[in-house]
Formats: structure tokens, sequence, C-alpha cells
């Protein structure tokens, strides 16, 4: 998709215009600087006009989301020599967006240096950055700008400079490539570098960046739907979603309509899943967990005890606490320790989660659950497949 | 915020045993007379709830499906209110306000592209514009199957998609189980009748 740079000729800012343009943005940063704009991650850089507009949220679906990202500067500070102050707010990770990609050599000269600036000044970038920027100090064609937010969680995960398209990185969890122009210590920005030969105005970068979201969620979906490996391309993928998420639902109400034939009383009762032979070792702990409503009338008393004998040999102090913990959720009439295993149904739990916890393990979760309340929050049920970013954009839906 | 995988899938399952249960009871109090059919969309209500709840408020299409179970069916109200208990008012309000603003912009929309299309009189069949129709048509039958779909544009209609499908495979997995269970407790307990039948028997020979 190669298409014609139409500012090409207004691409190659001397360096006296850029070194004005850099004291009007020292300015205008020393009078703007607690406010934060708002999240902007799509620069135009090449034209001369460009530096007079400030800022703007091109992305407009990410406004909502990415309001706690600071304020991101004009390109024209990857420039300068001066590092502004970005000491106050914890801005989100910076991606320099340089269109003038046949550049000159000034400009690659000053890349350079900046690049080199950048590993001094931020401690953070990872080995690879170091690699790049003396390996391709001059190719400008794709480049990506790593960096590190400051107090990251440690579920970042740096990514490599390898593939050629580029990706933005918006989400809060995510590390997002450091800038070989600016890394400031305490700051970080994303930005998009439009790649070699495409139109760099800030719509069709905008719409590039949505179309590369809907690719990645496309790309997660393809996981998560059975045989969509060779798939290529929208139409066929969205083809196999709506045949798979038709046959679940037909399942659905097929097992729904086996469950109403095994059980004509519809009662799906605790005792009716007392099965004789009791795997002890990994099943209190969940039985515990669950805590499912037993309606009175249906206990046998003489079970009761026995049970209870159970349960306490086995489990022991914390048990109590957790029981009085759990009967406090929803609307629960079970009073009575509950330690009947459930062979089946622990083997759905099981088989969801790989390993079977102890049940020391269990009890925090269950705690943790229990003080979160009647607010559950969704998370993936394949887990360890899905990156965590997708959870983290889940969990804000 | 960022659970552990471990973690958030058991709170979800959790969840979601808890509240299918707690339906299923409801349903049962009140199944005496019930037909088969009647039985089957019961527990089909209350797996689909059970879905809804365990998801949470934060999930678009949790919200639209609770609001479309209860508007489908006048007796489902009762039964959905028990099932759902005091997350029912929080979660068919919220979907109320939505709706009107969404009509609006739909109307202007469309007003918008038949004045586009009229405009134009000529329709060149390129590539891209098949292509284009293509992924416009499953997109829009992708609309139809996912509650409260029709109202998302691209990238939140997969985004709800993805969700909705891990949320269906977990509903499917947990159904299965449930089935798997009271067969074999069926099962169980046929064995037991028969042999303590066979011990009465024997004891009433014996005497």
């Amino acid at each position: 998709m190669a298409q014609c740079i139409p500012t090409r000729a207004s691409t190659n800012p001397s360096v006296l215009e850029r070194q004005r343009v850099r004291l009007n943005w020292q300015q205008q940063q020393s009078t703007d600087n607690t406010d934060c704009i708002g999240y902007n991650n799509i620069e135009s850089f090449a034209p001369l006009s460009s530096f007079d507009q400030l800022p703007k949220n091109f992305v407009d679906g990410e406004r909502s989301r990415n309001e706690s990202f600071g304020h991101v500067h004009d390109p024209i500070e990857s420039l300068g020599d001066g590092w502004p102050d970005f000491s106050m707010v914890n801005y989100p990770n910076f991606c320099a967006i340089n269109v003038g990609e046949k550049a000159n050599d000034k400009e690659n000269s000053d890349s350079s240096k900046k690049r080199k600036f950048g590993n001094f000044s931020n401690s953070q970038v990872d080995a690879n950055n170091a690699t790049e920027n003396s390996g391709s100090s001059k190719g400008m064609k794709e480049d990506y700008v790593l960096g590190e937010r400051k107090g990251a969680t440690g579920n970042q995960k740096p990514q490599n400079k390898k593939e050629t398209s580029t990706e933005t990185l918006k989400e809060n969890g995510k590390a997002s490539r450091s800038s070989t122009t600016t890394t400031p210590l305490k700051t970080d920005y994303i930005h998009v570098r439009a790649r070699r030969g495409q139109a760099t105005d800030s719509h069709s970068l905008a719409e590039r960046v949505r179309r590369e979201r809907i690719s990645e969620r496309m790309r997660y979906l393809q996981d998560l739907v059975p045989g969509c490996n060779k798939i290529t391309g929208k139409a066929g993928m969205l083809d196999e979603i709506i045949n798979y998420v038709q046959s679940l639902q037909r399942q659905v109400e097929f097992l729904s309509m086996k469950l109403a034939a095994v059980n004509p009383r519809l009662d799906f009762t605790v005792d009716s899943f007392f099965n004789e032979e009791m795997n002890i070792a990994c099943n209190t702990g969940l039985i515990q967990g669950m805590n499912i409503l037993l309606p009175h009338d249906q206990l046998d008393p003489s079970y009761i005890q026995s049970n209870a004998l159970l349960h306490q040999a086995q489990v022991g102090p914390s048990s109590s606490g957790l029981d009085m913990a759990m009967s406090t959720t929803q609307q629960m009439t079970l009073q009575c320790p509950m330690s009947a295993p459930m062979q089946l149904v622990n083997t759905f739990m099981d088989s969801c989660y790989n390993n079977v916890h102890g049940s020391s393990s269990l009890w925090d979760q269950v705690r943790l659950n229990n003080t979160f309340g009647a607010h559950f929050s969704f998370q993936s049920l394949q887990g360890n497949c899905l990156p965590n970013n997708l959870k983290t954009e889940t969990r804000e839906i | 915020m960022q659970l552990a995988p471990s973690l958030s899938t058991t709170t979800f399952k959790q969840a979601f045993l808890r509240s299918m249960l707690q339906g299923l009871n409801a349903a049962a109090s009140s199944s005496n007379n019930m037909s088969f059919e009647a039985r089957k969309r019961a527990v089909k209500l209350a797996a689909d709830v059970a879905m809804a709840c365990a998801r949470g408020r934060r999930a678009k299409w949790a919200r639209a499906l609770v609001a479309d179970l209860s508007a489908k069916h006048q007796n489902n109200g009762a039964l959905l209110k028990s099932m759902l208990g005091e997350m029912h008012e929080r979660l068919v309000r919220v979907n109320n306000q939505h709706c009107c603003r969404i009509q609006r912009s739909k109307k202007i929309l469309r007003r918008s592209h038949r004045m586009c299309s009229t405009a134009r009189r000529e329709k060149v069949l390129h590539a891209s514009v098949v292509a284009k129709s293509m992924v416009k048509r499953r997109t829009k039958m992708l609309k139809k199957i996912i509650p409260g779909g029709e109202v998302l544009n691209g990238f939140s209609l997969l985004n709800e998609a993805l969700d909705y499908v891990t949320s269906l495979q977990a509903q499917v997995e947990l159904m299965r189980s449930l089935l798997k269970a009271t067969e074999e407790s069926n099962s169980n307990s046929s064995i037991t009748h028969r042999a303590s039948s066979k011990d009465q028997l024997k004891q009433r020979e014996g005497s």
C-alpha cells in the first residue's frame, strides 16, 4: 500500500525552525504543566503546519478509557536536547511518530543522538533496544519505540522489535516500547509510527489503529473458536464465530432438555449428588467453597452428624470461619457444614483449572471472593491462554 | 486490577454454579405441574440467568440478556426475580436507560445512508465492495445472535462476542457436569435401592 506522502516537501525542517518550535513548545509546556488534556497517542509529525496543532485525541473510542494517561507532548520535544519536566504525573508510554522515513541525514543523526540519550536516561529500556539503536541508526523504516511504564506491575512484558507492523499499546497494564527519541525517567508516551510509504494524516493513522485493534480481537477469537487456525480473512472468521456461537446455544438448549428429562422434579440438591466413594483429599476444600443450597427438610439428621464429624476431623478450625463467611452471601439457607463431596461436580471444577488447589489456597480464594461480595468479576476461562491485557480489557468493559 | 487466572476462573465458576443451583431450586419450588417443555424452559432460563449474574453488570451482553428474558414471557417475571434476587433491579434498570438513546441515532444514520446511496446511481462491483458487503452481512448476523449486539459497533461487538463465547463455553461445561452428576447419582440410588430390596427379600425369606 504505497502511497505518496503528500507533504514530503516540507518534511525536512531545518534545525533553526526546529529549535524555534521547541522554544515555543517549552513555553507552552510551562503554562499548561498541570493540565492533563487526555490521551493522545497519535501525532502527525511531518508537516510543519501540524506543529501548531495541539495534540488532539484522534482515536475517539479511546478517550474514556485512557483518561488516566497524561498530556502527550508535541512531537517537537523529541528534537530537542532539553528534557521537559515530567515529574508531576505518571504518563503513559511513549512512542514517537516520525513520518519522514526517507529522512535526511540530519534527522538521522539527530535521532541516533536521541536514541543514545534515551538509553542513558531510561534505565528500564531493554537490551534489545540497545542493539536496535546500534544496528539501525539510519533505518527509519518501521520503528517502534519501547518503553516501560513506571510503577508497572510485574505483568508487563516488553515486546521485541521484530515484526514490521505498527502496534499501538494503549492499555494500562501493557508495556509499550520505549521511545527512541525521549524516554524521560518518569513519564512515557505511546506514539504510533507511520509505516514507510503510507499516509500520515491523523485520520488514516487513527483508522489504522482501529483496524489493528479489531484484528487483535479477531486473533483472540481465533484462539477461542476451535478450528480457525487456517482461516484468514474477516468474513471467514466471522462465519466461524457465528457458527460456533449458534452451536453453543443449541448445546445449551439440548442440555437443558436433558436435565429436565433426567430430573423431573428439578431438585438438584447435594443429597442427590452424594457419592459413596469420597475423594477426601482434594474435595473437601472445593465443597466448602461451593456452599450448595440445601433445603432443610431433605437432610437426614444422622447424615448430618456423620458429616459434621468428618468435617471436623479433616478440615479443622479454619472451616468454621469460612462457613460463617460464606453463609452471609446471597440467600444461603445452609447452616450446617456440608462436607459430602460432589464427585462429579468437583471434576467439573477440576477440569476447568488444571491444578487442584490445596485447601489452604482455596480458603484464601473464597475469602477474597467474599470480600468482593456480590460483584463477581469475569475472567476468561482459559485464563492461561489469553494474555493479561485481554483480561484487563474485559474487566474494563 | 489483574487477578490471577486460576482465581478468576474459580470465582466465576463458583458464582455460576451457585446461581445456577439457586435458580434451579427456585424453579423447583414452582414446578409441581409443569410440562416437560415448561421444565426445559425453566432450566434454560436458570442457566442463562446464572451465566449473566456470574458475569456481572460489566458485560453489556449480560444486561441485555436479562432484559430480553424478563421482557419475553410474562410468566418468567416472577421466576426471574426469585432467581436474581437483588441483582434484578440493578440489571434491568440500567438497561432501560441506554435503549432510547441508541434508537434515535440509528434513524439519523439510516436517513443519511439512504441519501448517500440515492446520490450514487451506478454501482461498480469491485472486489473490495464485495468483500465489504460480505463482512457487513456477517456482522449483522452476529449482532442478532449476541444479546445486546444490535447497538454495538465493530470493535465492541467483537469484544462482547469474545466475552459471550467464553461464558457460553463455561455454561455448557457446567450443565454437562450437572447432568453427569445427576445421572450417576440416579444410577447409584437405583443400585442401592435394588440392593436394599434384595436384602429385604432375604430377610423376609429368612424370617
